[in-house]
C-alpha cells in the first residue's frame, strides 16, 4: 500500500554484509559527525543557565539518520558523537570528568536508538493504529527525546558533570528544557530531512496546491501572526496560540508542504525572538508552543494527504467493483448474448455450406454466389462488432473519460439487451435523438448503468414496453428509463446491489441517479453533466 | 425427397430477415418451393393465398412469439406441419413445442442442416397426407362423420346403430355413402383415413 508520509517509508535495510559496499550509507555515516556538530552549535543561542538549549536541531539530524538507516547503527553514531565532541573540545579528553562527560554524550544517541528500535518493532508487529504511518515515526519523535531527557535528568542528578550548579536546580526543569529542545529539533529538522532522503515516489509526492488554496491558507496564517504580534506586547506567554490555529489550518488545506512552510516560518520568527529573551518562562512557553505547533501542524498535513490518498484508493477500488459488477451483468446476459451470436452464426453456417456446394458446381450462378458472399461478409462484420462491444464491456481496462454521443450509447445498450428483451417479450422504445448531444465520462461504466436500468425495467415488467427518454438542458443531460408497474405497486424499497453500484458510478461522473414511481410507471433517471469531464 | 413437378411449399419465418432468407434458400436448393417472412403476420396473410405444407419458425420474435403464432396457424390451417427453431433452447419450451403446440421438431440455432432437412421432408409428407385425408372427408355430412368416427373405433354396424340410436339399416346406408365419397372400402382403409385426417398417422 502507498505510504502516507515520509516517515512511513520503510527504507530498504542497509546491509553491512552486502557484497558491494553501500557508498550512500558510508557517505551518510561520514557526513554525520559534521552535520551533528553544526546543528549542535546552532543551538547555543537558546542555551540557559541550567540547560543546554531550548532548540536542539542536532537531535533532528540524529533521529532522521537513525530512522533512515536503522537502529542497529546506534553504536556507530555513539562513537562518532563522542569523537567529534572530544575533537572539538566540547569535552576534554583526560579531564577529571572525562568519563562522565563521555557518558553524557553517549546517553542521548543510545536513548534515541532504543526508542527507534521500539517504534520500528511496533510498526512491524502491532496490528493497532499505532502501526499505521505516520504513527510509528510520531512515536519515535516523541519517545526518543523523552527517554533521552529523563536519562539526562537523572544522570546529572546522580553524577553532576556538565554544570556544578545543577544539583541546586530542580531536576524537573532540566528534564523539561532538554525535552523541549530535543522535541523542537526533531520536529523541525527530521521530517524535511527524511523527505529529501526518501527514494519512494509515493512518499515524495506532495499534495498539489491550487493558487486559491495557497492564498487562503497564507491569509489565515498571516492573520494568526498578526494576532500574535498584538498579543505579544501584553501576554507573550500565550501570544502564539492564534498562530497554532493558523498553522494547523495551513496543514489541513495544503498538506505536508503547507505544514512545513508554516512550521519553518513560525520557527524563523519564534527562535530569533526567544534567543535574546531573559525570562525563562516566556522562552519556555514560546518553545513549547512551537513544539505543539510542529506536532499538530505536521499531523494535520499528513491527515490531509492521507485523506486524499484514501479518496484515490476508494476511487480505484470503485473501479474494480464496477468491473466486477459488469462481469456479473455479462453473466446474467450470457443467454441473451448466446442468442445474439447464434443468430448470425446460423446464417454464416448455411451460407458457407451453400458456397461450398456452389464451388463444386461446374457452372455456378455468379449472382447467387455474390449474394452469399455479401451476406457472409455482413454477418462476420456484425459478429466482430458484437464481440468488440462485449470485450470492451467485460474488459479490465478502464477507459479514459471521453466525449460520448448519448444517442449512440443508448442504441448500443438497447442492442446489447435486445435478445433478453425478446425473450421477456419486452419492446424497447428509443426516441429520436440529437446526435450532437454528448456527455463526458467512462463509456463502459455509463453503459453498465444503462444496461442495469434497462434490465431492471424489463425484469420488473415482462411483456411491456420500456421507454427510454432523453432530456437535455444547457448544462446537463437526463436519461430516463421507464417501465409500467403492475398495481398494487410492488415494494421498490431496495434498489439492489447493482443499482447501488450504478449510483456510485453516477456519483463518480458528477451526476445523479434517481427513481420515482408515478401514474403506474416506474422511472429511473440518470443525470449527467453535459460537456465537462466529471472528475475534479 | 419431393416431386419436382409438384414441390412442397415451405414458409420460413424469422425476424432476422437474413437468417430467414438463408434458411429459405437452403430449402429451395433441396427442391422445395420456399418463401421467407420477417413477421408471423405477413406469413399468416400469405397462407390464405397459397397454403404452405410446412412452416419453419423462430420461437423468439419481437412481433409475436413462435408458440402463439403456431396456435394461430393451427386454427387457420390444421394441415400445416410446424417446425420450431430457436437460439435460446430450454427443456421446457422444447417439450411444450411438441406436446402443446404440435411442433414436429425443435431445432437449435446454429441449425443442424441434416436434421432440418429431415424434419421438413417429414413435415411435407405429413401435411400432404393430412390435407388429402381432410379433402376426402370434406364431402361427408355431420351424421356420416359420426358414423365414420364410430366405425373407425372398430364398432360393428349394430353397435353403431345402438350407440347413435338409429336402425342398423340406416347405418348401412350411411356406410355406403361414406365408401362412395371417400373411396375407402375396407374397415382398415377407413381407420387409416380417420387417423390421417386427425394427424395422428405420420
Amino acid at each position: 500500500m502507498a505510504t502516507l508520509s515520509p516517515m512511513s517509508a520503510r527504507p530498504r535495510p542497509f546491509r553491512l554484509e552486502a557484497r558491494a559496499i553501500d557508498w550512500r550509507l558510508v557517505a551518510l555515516l561520514l557526513a554525520y559527525p559534521f552535520a551533528f556538530k553544526l546543528a549542535h552549535m546552532a543551538a547555543s543561542p537558546w542555551g540557559g543557565a541550567h540547560f543546554f538549549s531550548l532548540w536542539y536541531p542536532a537531535a533532528g539530524v540524529r533521529l532522521a539518520l537513525l530512522w533512515r538507516i536503522g537502529a542497529r547503527f546506534t553504536p556507530v553514531l555513539i562513537v562518532e558523537e563522542c569523537l567529534i565532541q572530544s575533537l572539538t573540545g566540547t569535552i576534554l579528553p583526560g579531564g577529571p570528568e572525562y568519563l562522565n562527560q563521555l557518558g553524557g554524550v553517549a546517553r542521548a544517541p543510545a536513548a534515541y536508538g532504543l526508542m527507534i528500535a521500539l517504534a520500528r518493532f511496533i510498526e512491524r508487529r502491532s496490528r493497532s493504529e499505532l502501526a499505521i504511518a505516520p504513527m510509528p515515526f510520531g512515536l519515535a519523535a516523541v519517545l526518543a527525546p523523552t527517554l533521552a531527557s529523563f536519562t539526562a535528568g537523572f544522570w546529572e542528578w546522580q553524577w553532576p558533570g556538565v554544570s556544578s550548579s545543577l544539583p541546586t536546580q530542580p531536576v524537573a526543569t532540566t528534564i523539561a528544557a532538554f525535552l523541549v529542545g530535543d522535541l523542537l529539533g526533531v520536529l523541525l529538522i527530521a521530517p524535511p530531512l527524511l523527505w529529501i532522503g526518501t527514494r519512494d515516489e509515493g512518499t515524495r509526492r506532495l499534495m498539489p496546491i491550487g493558487r486559491g488554496r495557497a492564498i487562503e491558507a497564507a491569509s489565515v496564517f498571516a492573520f494568526g501572526w498578526l494576532l500574535a504580534w498584538g498579543l505579544a506586547r501584553v501576554e507573550p506567554q500565550i501570544a502564539i496560540t492564534p498562530v497554532l490555529i493558523g498553522a494547523i489550518w495551513a496543514g489541513l488545506r495544503c498538506g505536508r508542504l503547507g505544514a512545513w512552510i508554516a512550521i519553518i516560518l513560525s520557527a524563523a520568527i519564534i527562535l530569533p525572538w526567544s534567543a535574546p529573551l531573559s525570562a525563562s518562562a516566556t522562552r519556555f512557553a514560546l518553545h513549547m508552543g512551537l513544539a505543539a505547533m510542529a506536532i499538530a501542524t505536521y499531523l494535520a498535513g499528513s491527515f490531509a494527504e492521507a485523506q486524499i490518498r484514501a479518496r484515490e484508493d476508494i476511487a480505484r477500488r470503485d473501479r474494480i467493483l464496477f468491473q466486477a459488477e459488469r462481469l456479473k451483468t455479462l453473466r446474467a446476459m450470457s443467454v441473451a448474448i448466446i442468442h445474439e451470436i447464434s443468430q448470425p452464426l446460423s446464417t454464416l453456417a448455411i451460407e458457407t455450406r451453400h458456397l461450398f456446394a456452389l464451388s463444386r458446381d461446374p457452372q455456378p450462378d455468379p449472382a447467387e454466389m455474390r449474394e452469399s458472399i455479401e451476406l457472409v461478409d455482413r454477418k462476420a462484420a456484425l459478429l466482430a462488432d458484437m464481440v468488440r462491444r462485449l470485450r470492451s464491456f467485460g474488459g479490465r481496462a478502464v477507459d479514459e473519460p471521453s466525449p460520448i454521443i448519448v444517442g449512440q450509447m443508448l442504441r448500443d445498450c438497447a442492442g446489447m439487451v435486445g435478445g433478453e428483451a425478446r425473450s421477456l417479450g419486452c419492446t424497447i422504445r428509443l426516441p429520436p435523438m440529437d446526435a450532437r448531444l454528448r456527455v463526458t465520462g467512462h463509456e463502459i461504466e455509463l453503459t453498465q448503468i444503462l444496461l442495469n436500468l434497462l434490465r431492471n425495467a424489463m425484469l420488473a415488467a415482462p411483456g411491456s414496453t420500456i421507454e427510454i427518454g432523453v432530456e437535455s438542458r444547457a448544462d446537463q443531460v437526463t436519461i430516463h428509463v421507464a417501465n409500467p408497474v403492475p398495481s398494487p405497486t410492488p415494494d421498490y424499497g431496495g434498489m439492489g446491489i447493482g443499482l447501488l453500484v450504478a449510483r456510485a458510478i453516477a456519483d463518480a461522473h458528477g451526476g445523479t441517479l434517481t427513481r420515482d414511481i408515478a401514474q403506474g410507471r416506474a422511472r429511473a433517471s440518470l443525470s449527467l453533466p453535459r460537456t465537462e469531464p466529471s472528475h475534479d | 425427397m419431393t416431386d419436382p413437378a409438384d414441390p412442397a411449399i415451405i414458409h420460413v419465418v424469422d425476424d432476422d430477415p437474413d437468417l430467414g432468407r438463408a434458411v429459405a434458400r437452403l430449402l429451395g436448393r433441396h427442391g422445395y418451393r420456399t418463401q421467407a417472412f420477417d413477421t408471423p403476420r405477413a406469413m399468416l396473410a400469405a397462407q390464405a393465398d397459397e397454403p404452405a405444407h410446412c412452416l419453419v419458425t423462430d420461437v423468439m420474435m419481437a412481433d409475436m412469439d413462435g408458440f402463439a403464432f403456431a396456435e394461430r396457424m393451427r386454427a387457420q390451417d390444421p394441415a400445416v406441419a410446424i417446425i420450431f427453431m430457436t437460439a435460446w433452447p430450454t427443456t421446457s419450451s422444447a417439450v411444450d413445442s411438441v406436446r402443446r403446440y404440435g411442433g414436429l421438431d425443435y431445432l437449435e440455432k446454429p441449425i443442424d442442416e441434416g436434421r432440418l432437412l429431415a424434419a421438413v421432408a417429414e413435415g411435407a409428407r405429413w401435411s400432404r397426407q393430412r390435407r388429402g385425408a381432410l379433402a376426402r372427408l370434406a364431402p361427408l355430412t355431420p351424421r356420416e362423420r359420426e358414423v365414420l368416427h364410430c366405425l373407425a373405433q372398430g364398432m360393428s354396424n349394430k353397435m353403431v346403430a345402438a350407440a347413435l340410436s338409429l336402425s342398423p339399416k340406416t347405418i348401412e346406408d350411411h356406410r355406403a355413402a361414406i365408401v362412395a365419397k371417400t373411396g375407402a372400402s375396407s374397415p382398415a382403409a377407413l381407420i387409416a383415413l380417420v387417423r390421417e385426417a386427425s394427424g395422428t398417422e405420420g
